[in-house]
């Protein structure tokens, strides 16, 4: 820019220069030829005056005047009587110029005559004189392109001094021009001082600012709230480009992997998670296809969802969804058990039922063992009855208790209860029941908190030793009212632990024939209290005893 | 032109990455195969040798090329031989996955009557190929040098496994069974075969120091 600006401004002090040089020139010669003509006639009509009035030797007079004009005096043949430049001696007849024939014919005459060759111009004034004689004086100038040669190398002064001086007002001014412009702010450009010519540009960087700033923003939003809701999935997510490099990751798919979600980006999928599986899918997406697998990783197990980025032609990269479906498969297995478990425990007293009816059916029992036989039938049927209330109970708790309403029950009231409920069977096995504690409101259903409290006393019972103890303890604190029933009885095994919530689970499966019961009983406990948002847990010492604790939360509805 | 360099240099990491990974699962095929006996697995075993051994050969021909084409220095001159003698490791590690198989799949090893060294030398080989793999992916030093070190314990589980074939030689109770002597003599090579695994992956562990600090076994190299 600076350079064009340069050349620009000498290409225009050059013309100017040059333009103002002929117009001066032209100008001024004319001015000078004319200014030399009015001279050079005055002098011939003041030379003329004197010879006229001296009457005297004119030649010795004109030879004082100098040689500053070309001064002649011609007879009226056209002879040369004087000349200050010429060998009169030499010089040709004068008598065709055309001044000498004016000046004869009238009083004066002059001519102009152009020599080219020598780029000159020789004006001639004649005036005849008194005598006869013809006075002429003559002057020479140079031609226009004479003075414009000798001006020449004053010119290319000039034209230097007004590059010179192009350059540095070039410098100068890009510097102006630009000075503004580097030091403008895009960001903000109403902001910034700068020259009006540059306001319609400035205008609009800010038009598009606005509007970019608005762009980026709902980009912005867009993304963040992508994150969101990607962060917010259980499940693992994790995009892929066509050389199955991560080119995305959630947080669920970086604590799946084990990975650092800001380290993995840019990396191939196999050095973030090296799977085979994983790798056979991903190349298969890529292909096209969808694919999907199901890997152990330890103890959990994953399935990977891999699909291919579709775009314009074929894939240009892989989705994969991890789902973790440890809990899944656990729960589907907890429930192929439970229908096998719950088949097995209808069908045990059933088959004695039936077994023990056919005998007396087909009169294979003699009558005095008829209502031994009977008894047993009666037992299993009890038993049946008792498992088949159990499963309700806990299908009912499964579903929610949404039949079941709510209200105020004192849980002290429910311990003494079952206390006196267990007296019985307590007293049979030597255990002493003892409730202490105070009297508890809280806010539930009386008949789930009864089987609650009731399995664990049951229980307590149940696996105690001969006599032994179980003591129920009430209170409550300000946020959580809590249960405690502690035994004395045979305990629970550490490794059993997380297994004795399970339906049917009972620990001890060489006892479990002595110890009446459904497997039922703290599954129960643990889905009703879960129903009254409370907690349960236990601990335990094998040979020493048990002790369950609930807590249940205070709400007022 | 560095750009693609850079570019094949990846390829070249990402196919070291997915080698090991079929070495991983060669040997995990291979224990399976003890621990259920099933032929399924010294099936698969053989599939990913041969995978194994075409990766070799493609590793080696982009090494070859980068080399030649490329004319690299230092770092990376430094990964692509490690690479080179890296993926001959991995092979070893996959021929020796099916030679343990196919010991296997002859059927005088099985479940009940290993001592359970194997099981165990199966298990520790696992892990130290798994860590060399993750040491090369991580260009962790520190759990290289880990690899290194844990050579010791399956050095030790084989020696555990040889005394107890000389015993059982001893004792003489194979001579009752028909096939006594098969038992001990292939029980002898699938462990020789885990420890040569370990020694591989103590190999693989060594590149990847070399690739990272430019020293192998201690001594500066390149």
């Amino acid at each position: 820019m600076k350079k064009r600006i340069f050349y620009g401004m000498c290409v225009v002090a050059f013309i100017s220069t040059l333009l103002a040089l002929l117009l001066s020139i032209t100008v001024m010669s004319e001015r000078l030829f004319s200014s030399v003509r009015k001279e050079i006639r005055n002098e011939a009509t003041y030379i003329a005056a004197l010879l006229d009035a001296a009457k005297g030797d004119d030649a010795a007079l004109l030879g004082r005047l100098g040689d500053n004009n070309r001064i002649s005096l011609i007879d009226p043949d056209g002879r040369l009587l004087y000349d200050n430049k010429v060998n009169i001696a030499k010089a040709e007849n004068h008598s065709d110029r055309e001044e000498f024939k004016e000046a004869i014919s009238g009083v004066y005459g002059e001519a102009v005559r152009v020599s080219n060759s020598r780029d000159e111009q020789t004006y001639y004034f004649a005036v005849r004189l008194s005598d006869g004689n013809v006075l002429r004086v003559a002057n020479t100038t140079s031609g226009v392109f004479r003075i414009i040669s000798d001006m020449t190398p004053y010119f290319f002064i000039v034209a230097a001094v007004g590059i010179i001086l192009a350059m540095v007002l070039a410098h100068y001014f890009t510097k102006r021009i630009i000075e503004p412009i580097n030091s403008f702010d895009p960001e903000k450009p109403m902001e910034s001082k700068i020259y009006d010519e540059l306001s319609p540009l400035v205008r609009r960087l800010d038009r598009q600012n606005k509007q970019i700033e608005y762009n980026i923003n709902a980009l912005k939003e867009k993304q963040h709230e992508l994150i969101q809701i990607t962060d917010g999935m259980r499940e693992g997510l994790v995009v892929l480009n066509n050389t199955l490099n991560v080119t995305f990751i959630n947080k669920g798919a970086a604590k799946l992997l084990g990975a650092n979600a800001l380290e993995v980006i840019g990396k191939h999928i196999l050095s973030v998670y090296r799977n085979a599986e994983l790798n056979t899918i991903c190349a298969t997406a890529l292909g096209g296809v969808f694919s999907e697998t199901e890997t152990f990783v330890g103890e959990r197990s994953y399935r990977f969802l891999a699909s291919p980025l579709l775009r314009d032609n074929g894939a240009s990269g892989v989705i994969i969804l991890i789902v973790d479906e440890t809990e899944k498969n656990l729960a589907e297995r907890q429930r192929r058990e439970f229908s096998a478990n719950v088949s097995h425990e209808l069908r045990t007293p059933l088959t004695s039922i039936s077994g023990y009816a056919e005998l007396i059916k087909n009169g294979m029992v003699k009558s005095d063992k008829v209502s031994e036989f009977a008894g047993i039938i009666y037992e299993e049927a009890t038993k049946l009855v008792t498992l088949i209330g159990d499963i309700i109970r806990l299908s009912k708790l499964d579903e929610g208790g949404a039949a079941l309403e709510k209200e105020e029950v004192d849980l002290y009231d429910i311990a003494k209860a079952t206390a006196a409920r267990l007296e019985s069977a307590a007293e049979n096995k030597n255990v002493k029941i003892t409730v202490r504690g105070t009297h508890v409101k809280v806010f539930g259903v009386p008949q789930i908190l009864d089987e609650v409290i009731y399995n664990l006393c049951d229980n307590a019972v149940k696996y105690n030793v001969d006599g032994g103890h179980v003591s129920i303890y009430v209170k409550s604190d300000e946020t959580h009212t809590h249960v405690s029933v502690s035994d004395t009885g045979i305990g629970i095994p550490l490794e059993e632990r997380e297994r004795v919530y399970e339906r049917f689970y009972r620990f001890d499966k060489s006892r479990s024939k002595d110890i009446p019961g459904t497997g039922l009983g703290l599954s129960i406990v643990k889905h009703g209290v879960k129903f009254h948002g409370g907690t349960v847990d236990f601990e335990s010492t094998p040979g020493k005893g048990t002790t369950f604790r609930v807590a249940i939360p205070k709400t007022t509805k | 032109m560095r750009n693609k360099f850079d570019e094949q240099l990846d390829k070249l990491n990402n196919e070291l990455i997915a080698m090991g990974m079929l070495c991983e699962t060669a040997i995990a095929n291979a224990a399976k195969s003890i621990s259920t006996c099933k032929p399924e697995y010294t099936e698969t075993v053989r599939a990913v040798e041969k995978e194994i051994d075409r990766k070799e050969n493609d590793i080696e021909a982009l090494c070859i090329k980068l080399l030649l084409q490329q004319q690299p220095v230092a770092r990376d001159l430094r990964f692509i031989s490690a690479a080179m003698k890296m993926i001959t490791d991995m092979e070893r590690i996959g021929d020796q996955a099916a030679d343990i198989a196919e010991i296997i799949a002859m059927g005088y090893i099985d479940p009940d009557n290993e001592t359970g060294h194997l099981e165990e030398m199966a298990k520790e080989t696992i892990r130290m190929v798994t860590e060399s793999i993750n040491a090369f992916v991580k260009r962790d030093v520190e759990l290289a040098q880990r690899v290194i070190e844990s050579d010791d314990i399956v050095d030790e589980l084989f020696n555990s496994a040889r005394k107890d074939m000389i015993e059982y030689i001893k004792s003489g109770v194979g001579t009752e069974s028909s096939r006594g002597g098969e038992f001990a003599v292939d029980l002898i090579m699938v462990a020789k075969y885990f420890e040569r695994i370990g020694d591989h992956a103590v190999n693989i562990a060594e590149w990847v120091l070399f690739a990272v600090t430019g020293k192998y076994k201690g001594g500066e190299v390149l």
